[in-house]
């Protein structure tokens, strides 16, 4: 495909029908992108593996740690919250599956705190407060 | 024998992992002998910190966590006759951790989302958790 740098002038500026151009490839894309079930699977895949690799160098470096601030602010946990909404079925499914902290990942994605007061501190019953206000919004 | 590189004196020292992988609780509920629940100031609030104890990531707030609970300030991890005490870790202003001796003279920890360990104290310091900044001793019953 061709690409914007073909279209660049000698002062390095894009010409006008060159940036009319690209940005109809770029809708174009999206468009397919979007309509595709086949190219979105193979998206949903990539993100999952991209996730995964993420959760096990965060699980792994912060495993001793009894400290939330240091833990959400550990780089990997940063580019999870900075994926946003996409993984919060993935986030779910881990609470659903594995049992782990991530309250404060899913907090800092959807701006909700869906615990009760008697809840607090209660790993097992903050689990299930999060899988069913994900349930409730539709998230899996 | 359980080694740990985050725990560099654990090779010569007793250390010896005493449960499975548990995240329900950790070292500062467990120090209290809790293990329903996990202890921390965060800011949010989805952790337990009792009210009547200033919500912050600091060793003098997590003293006064433990003498709320009942403890008071010593002087060492001595076993002492009639006293259960628990050590407060910390890297250099940040509080780490937290261990209860048990009547044996050993010490119990829970190592964040991870495992318990029976151990020295010498074992886990100069590691991930820094070192003892204060004991505390209480009155058994």
């Amino acid at each position: 495909m061709p690409t914007l740098e073909l279209f660049r002038t000698s002062s390095g500026s894009t010409t006008q029908e060159a940036e009319i151009v690209e940005i109809n490839k770029q809708a174009s894309f999206e468009f397919f992108i979007s309509t595709s079930s086949y190219l979105r699977d193979i998206y949903q895949d990539s993100l999952k593996e991209y996730f995964d690799s993420l959760k096990l160098l965060w699980l792994e470096e912060t495993k001793y740690s009894s400290n939330v601030f240091l833990t959400t602010n550990h780089p990997a946990h940063l580019t999870i919250v900075q994926l946003g909404e996409q993984v919060l079925p993935l986030l779910i499914e881990e609470l659903q599956n594995n049992s782990n902290h991530w309250f404060f990942t899913l907090n800092q994605i959807t701006g909700v705190t869906p615990i009760p007061p008697e809840h607090v501190g209660d790993v097992e019953l903050m689990r299930n407060d999060w899988i069913n206000w994900a349930n409730e919004n539709n998230i899996v | 024998m359980v080694v740990l590189d985050e725990f560099p004196n654990s090779p010569n020292e007793p250390f010896t992992q005493t449960s499975h992988v548990d995240v329900g609780y950790n070292c500062i509920a467990w120090a209290a002998s809790d293990n329903t629940r996990w202890y921390e100031p965060d800011p949010i609030g989805f952790y337990y910190w009792p009210p009547e104890v200033p919500r912050a990531y600091t060793v003098d707030a997590y003293i006064n966590l433990y003498e709320h609970l009942g403890y008071e300030r010593c002087w060492n991890g001595d076993l002492e006759p009639g006293y259960e005490k628990i050590a407060v870790f910390a890297h250099g202003p940040i509080p780490t951790h937290a261990a209860r001796q048990l009547n044996t003279g050993i010490w119990t920890s829970k190592l964040g989302k991870n495992i318990d360990v029976e151990h020295s104290i010498p074992a886990i310091e100069e590691g991930f958790y820094g070192n003892v900044v204060q004991y505390l001793r209480k009155q058994i019953l």
